[in-house]
């Protein structure tokens, strides 16, 4: 069976983390009496991350791809945009990262109203889902509609600052919650397997989406005309029970995953009609990736915030900058393996080029990025470097890229940078910053460095494959010539 | 007959393991092989029930010279690293009114597998593979945005025992969900000879 498969899997993504983690607690860095929540946490992430993987193959997946054909076959612009707006807008409004960046924002700038907000961040999603669609429809290719938009962010965070500019990146990635993005990504996949476009159509519905809610802080931010920004975040919680943390996660689970599942059942009576059986085994699949991030996010958010933030603080304060850096590096690589939507999208690309780009190489791409992108936040933080150098910088060369890397990867690319920061960056890396910076303030930004990464790590992937084939093909050439 | 020397072989194995299988079977005379994604559907029971039985599979479709098949065949299972079922296709020329085997093919709109599977099983088929294709577009095909619109089709393949297949075929031709014009089709085809792939003991 596949699940016992995905079990295996999974608990090689998690055991390379662990071992470090407990060959710290050894040597440099005691855990304590953190040490038995963080073997539990562990646990949970295998068991909830295989239940979750399975769940998103006969659930989310198989109907995020059908609407999306059923949406170009309606062949009606509107309806499909009207649809793809009220899924993204929906989606947003009620994931609940949302809502604490919202409260992050508004403690730096007191004059932007929290509501206000949380649904310009939705608004600018919808909005960019729909640009995603209509591209992946007529086949716009991909790399003009990023520069043109990322465009327009580089003038406005350039406007807004660097404190919120690093907000306004990591709100692209708190938007998308772990159960949303797979289902964004099928329908990407949905709509452009329904037309007569190739395959470099199938991605980049994610990347496009993700634009909108940097653009919407930043222009949110700008139009406020802000007061200087002063950092009041908010203390860590304290130290939470198993118990306590799985109902909290429940319950912003279940609000979040509320509006999308309301969607998909009257969908499915009025235009998807699944037949019988299918139906059954959807709802199952639902169930499952439901129950298994829950069980995820309650393991993460209790074994590893706490553990996260205690390593960086000894790390940095006892063993000095060089060991914290090459720490992040290590933990960035290996804690994205980790990442449930990270490997829905990596299985996707299998899937997609018939098993001619491997999952394990793009995600080994991914790992080396943000392992990269860590290491330079910790770097960041220990000197104080301007974080609008590393957006321009990275997102620039990404933008750069995409002239010359096949379009397919691009889309891989950009799609990586929403699903590499998901709740193992917040629970895990993030906690790491914040203990290696011991101010809240200098944390902000990671999520967004974490997310910038991938664009530049899988285009250069894509690169050495072109490269790749033209040698292949031209030596094959060169072998039948020289029959 | 010159046209029956070369067949095409199907074999259906469990994922990854394709590049093995083709490799053997290149060191055995084959010239090469295509692989497909597919999903094998579990053969029943608790599993499908909810909803867990699937499994990812690589389809292998190779042409190959008909005295050639045994031979790769026998190898695989010596080597004994690759699991699944290989079926040769084409009338065996020996005995060629009747085969013990046969290949029922459905291609259908997207979304129905899981149901027509159900009630292949219910008549006696023992499992299946899935893969996805899409319908080829003719020259008066709806166009949105300037833009040709396919429809995504499922391919599902069936083997099973001559004497029960009028019976799978039967159940999924009657089924409800599939009532409606030009949702797909259904046929089956000789096959020659049918092997299991699973390690020599």
């Amino acid at each position: 069976m596949d699940f016992l498969e995905k079990l295996k899997e999974t608990l090689k993504s998690v055991l390379p983390i662990m071992a470090i983690v407990l060959i710290l607690n050894f040597t440099i860095a005691p855990l304590g009496s953190m040490l038995v929540p963080f073997l539990i946490g562990g646990v949970m992430l295998v068991i909830g991350l295989s239940l979750f993987l399975a769940g998103t193959d006969i659930g989310m997946v198989p109907v995020g791809e059908k609407l999306g054909s059923v949406l170009t076959q309606k062949r009606n612009v509107w309806f499909m945009l009207l649809i793809g707006f009220i899924i993204g807008f929906a989606v947003t409004l009620a994931e609940p990262d949302v809502t604490v960046l919202a409260n992050q924002v508004h403690s730096l700038n007191s004059s932007i109203p929290e509501t206000l907000l949380v649904v310009m961040i939705a608004l600018g999603l919808g909005i960019f889902i729909d640009i995603g669609l209509l591209r992946t429809v007529v086949g716009y290719p991909l790399k003009w509609v990023l520069i043109i938009f990322y465009g327009i962010v580089f003038v406005l965070v350039s406007i807004v600052g660097q404190s919120m500019a690093s907000i306004s990146f990591d709100a692209s990635g708190a938007t998308t919650g772990p159960l949303a993005v797979p289902f964004i990504l099928a329908l990407g996949l949905g709509v452009s397997a329904s037309t007569k476009n190739d395959k470099d159509g199938s991605f980049g519905l994610t990347g496009v989406a993700s634009i909108g809610p940097i653009m919407a802080v930043a222009l949110l931010v700008m139009l406020s005309k802000a007061g200087s920004a002063s950092a009041t975040a908010e203390e860590a919680e304290a130290a939470h029970t198993l118990g306590r943390v799985f109902l909290d996660t429940l319950e912003g689970t279940a609000i979040g995953f509320g509006p999308l599942l309301g969607i998909i059942l009257i969908m499915q009576f009025t235009m998807l009609r699944f037949p019988k059986i299918k139906f059954r085994n959807i709802a199952f699949g639902m169930a499952y990736s439901f129950v298994g991030i829950v069980i995820f996010l309650t393991g993460a958010e209790y074994g590893f915030t706490s553990v996260g933030a205690y390593l960086g603080n000894v790390i940095a304060t006892k063993y000095g900058a060089v060991l914290t850096v090459v720490l992040a590096l290590l933990f960035g690589g290996i804690v994205v393996f980790a990442e449930p939507a990270v490997w829905v999208l990596t299985s996707q690309v299998e899937d997609v080029t018939a098993g001619r780009i491997k999952k394990s190489l793009v995600m080994v791409f991914i790992c080396l990025g943000v392992a990269i992108a860590v290491a330079l936040a910790m770097l960041r933080i220990i000197l104080h470097i301007n974080y609008l150098y590393f957006v321009f910088i990275g997102v620039g060369l990404s933008l750069l890229m995409t002239l010359v890397t096949p379009p397919l990867f691009t889309g891989i690319a950009f799609d990586s940078g929403g699903v590499a920061s998901g709740p193992m960056s917040t629970s895990f890396l993030l906690s790491f910053a914040l203990g290696v910076s011991g101010s809240a303030d200098m944390g902000f930004g990671l999520v967004g460095l974490i997310a910038i990464s991938p664009l530049i790590a899988i285009q250069i992937l894509g690169i050495i494959f072109k490269t790749k084939e033209r040698k292949g093909r031209k030596e094959a050439n060169n072998a039948v010539a020289g029959k | 007959m010159l046209l029956l020397e070369n067949n095409l072989m199907i074999a259906i194995v469990s994922h990854g393991q394709s590049d093995r299988f083709v490799s053997i079977a290149k060191d055995n005379g084959a010239t090469g092989g295509t692989v497909i994604p597919a999903k094998g559907t579990a053969s029943g029971g608790f599993l499908s029930l909810l909803g867990l039985g699937d499994k990812s599979k690589d389809l292998i479709l190779m042409v190959i010279a008909k005295n050639k098949a045994d031979k790769i065949v026998q190898e695989v299972r010596k080597d004994g690293k690759v699991n699944g079922v290989a079926a040769l296709l084409g009338t065996e020329k020996e005995n060629d009114m009747s085969s013990k085997w046969k290949m029922i093919t459905i291609i259908v709109n997207t979304g129905y597998a899981d149901d027509i599977m159900d009630a292949a099983r219910k008549a006696g088929a023992r499992g299946g593979t899935v893969t996805q294709a899409r319908g080829t577009a003719s020259a008066d095909d709806a166009k949105f945005l300037g833009v040709t619109i396919v429809p995504k089709k499922e391919m599902i393949l069936i083997l099973s025992a001559a004497d029960q297949t009028d019976k799978i075929v039967k159940a999924i031709t009657e089924l409800k969900c599939l009532d409606e014009p030009g949702i797909g089709i259904i046929y089956t085809q000789d096959v020659s000879d049918f092997k299991n792939l699973d390690p020599q003991k």
